[in-house]
């Protein structure tokens, strides 16, 4: 595989494969990237020892691209959005936002946690307005904007009810207006379909694209189901199972709006699981072992 | 409505019984008096004012008493969850006091503070202040990490970020704290004014043993038990409601 440049790479057909880069060294690249991972591993130390879950990340992000990083359970995925979130700190390495160390936390990067976070004690209005309020946002433009970020995720006439009243696909659509309301850089998901019934996600992925193709904000996608990765993705990342490396990378030049059911959409999916298959069943080997010790 | 019916019967079926009883004679008047003369007493105490005056003095101290454990309890409370020294050496500590009646305050603070009302307040503050405190902190340390996360992330920090969500995550669990704080300060404040403080409805407790007149006892502790399910309901009926319908918890309790 190429490694001389990380936008870069030749397109054939459905997907081409994607370089990941292995040296930040030149300047350009942070002028170019709104995000880059430079060498980041992450380590936890225990009384058992140390778990490394990310190790060497090197990764650039293009201005409004759509990259989602699919790898199987315990691949580090979820440490790697805490990171970039600012939740947490890299062991070594650095980030780098719009060319600069990021901070911690960082401000512009939201993240839409799998379990979400709406806040049950507000309703649907007051949980999207919680960042801008934060902000310190007057009350009438953050009811404005809420609104209007209601509307695009087809909730307005639920404004007042509370998180508890909703399904689930409402929910998710909550967490993502309470996101894009904070107009963010960097907008970080982790599996929030992952809990969803197969038809609320495909309405959820269509509106997902929709929004990323009206307001083209940067969207860093984590999944363990390749085809959504596939479905949603300009590009799709793959990590292998602990401790957390970058794999292989593709570019997908599907055509939007993209279909789940697109042949040419599986069948990228099918090239791009083949690689993944690897990974899964260490994963897969690994918690089986863990099981006999415990026995 | 069946349930107020059954409640208007059982009151109905209890003071019947009472007037029965009370009407054999078998004891003298003065040891049980009827309802009537309980009623009575209620009415002669509320029309010279002296139910009044006591009501208001106690609900005074209750108020300053109880105000001040809920601001100190849930300051404590905070810290004791989020300082992991203080909660090790300081927590088992207030574990132990908690199981200290706080009538036990009495004596060192009439030794600290005389005859005083700080020495009443003293008392009550003691009697809610580590139930207050406990809840706090069980209710800040049962908070999903998750919403931490999701207020960080959305970027409250610092005191915002224990306002806008810890506090409320916690709310569930810290009312019942509240409720319970509130029936210690409560009977706190009758047994210390029972024993030393003039004035409050325990003096007027007492004063009605030492005229031999148990229709005013009987009808202070009527009051003392009305005023406080009263409270109850006020303080905290509507703040449980409001949770439980926010929240979606079907039953509270």
């Amino acid at each position: 595989m190429a490694k001389s440049s990380i936008l870069g790479g030749g397109k054939n057909g459905g997907r081409a494969e994607a370089p990941i880069m292995s040296e930040v060294s030149e300047t350009p690249w942070l002028r170019e990237s709104k995000l880059i991972l430079e060498n980041v591993s992450r380590s936890y130390s225990s009384s058992n020892g140390t778990l490394t879950a990310l190790e060497n990340i090197n990764l650039a992000v293009k201005e409004g691209e759509f990259l989602c990083i699919v790898g199987p359970s315990g691949c580090g995925k979820s440490t790697l959005l805490n990171l970039m979130a600012g939740l947490d700190r890299p062991t070594s390495g650095t980030i780098w936002a719009d060319g600069h160390p990021m901070e911690v936390p960082h401000k512009g990067h939201i993240l839409i946690f799998q379990e979400l976070g709406l806040f049950p004690w507000l309703t649907v209005r007051e949980n999207v307005e919680f960042g801008l309020r934060m902000q310190g946002i007057g009350e009438k433009e953050r009811r404005n904007r809420a609104r209007d970020y209601l509307r695009m995720v087809h909730l307005s006439r639920f404004e007042n009810s509370y998180i508890h009243q909703l399904s689930g696909g409402m929910k998710q659509r909550v967490a993502l207006a309470r996101a894009f309301a904070l107009e963010p850089d960097v907008l970080l998901m982790d599996e929030p379909f992952a809990a969803l019934d197969a038809q609320t996600r495909d309405l959820l992925h269509e509106e997902l694209e929709r929004i990323w193709i009206e307001t083209h904000k940067t969207i860093f996608f984590v999944t363990h189901n390749v085809r959504e990765a596939v479905r949603l993705g300009d590009r799709v990342i793959l990590l292998t199972f602990r401790p957390g490396r970058l794999k292989s990378g593709f570019f997908v030049d599907l055509p939007r709006p993209r279909h789940l059911e697109d042949p040419a959409l599986i069948k990228t999916a099918r090239e791009v699981l083949e690689q993944l298959r690897g990974e899964i069943n260490k994963a897969v080997e690994a918690e089986y072992n863990r099981d006999e010790e415990s026995i | 409505m069946r349930k107020a019916f059954r409640q208007l019967a059982f009151y109905i079926f209890l003071i019947g019984s009472w007037q029965l009883i009370a009407s054999l004679r078998i004891w003298p008047p003065y040891l049980l008096p009827s309802p009537g003369n309980v009623l009575g007493a209620l009415r002669d105490g509320l029309t010279d004012q002296t139910f009044l005056v006591a009501t208001g003095i106690s609900m005074r101290r209750i108020a300053l008493g109880y105000g001040l454990s809920v601001l100190l309890g849930i300051s404590l409370g905070l810290l004791l969850a989020t300082n992991r020294f203080l909660e090790e050496s300081l927590g088992g500590f207030v574990l132990s006091l908690q199981s200290l009646p706080s009538i036990c305050w009495l004596p060192l603070a009439v030794l600290w503070f005389g005859l005083t009302e700080t020495a009443i307040l003293f008392v009550v503050l003691m009697g809610s202040l580590l139930a207050v405190t406990i809840s706090t902190e069980m209710g800040i340390r049962h908070v999903p990490r998750i919403y931490l996360q999701a207020g960080r992330n959305l970027g409250a920090r610092g005191p915002r970020l224990f306002w806008h969500v810890l506090l409320p995550a916690s709310l569930p669990h810290l009312v019942s704290g509240l409720k319970q704080g509130w029936a210690f300060a409560w009977r706190s404040l009758i047994s210390g004014e029972m024993i030393f403080v003039s004035l409050g409805l325990g003096h007027l407790l007492m004063m009605g043993r030492d005229l031999n007149d148990m229709s005013q006892v009987v009808a202070v502790m009527i009051l003392i038990m009305a005023l406080g399910q009263v409270v109850d309901h006020v303080l905290f009926g509507r703040l449980e409601h409001s949770i439980r319908h926010k929240w979606g918890i079907v039953s509270f309790r």
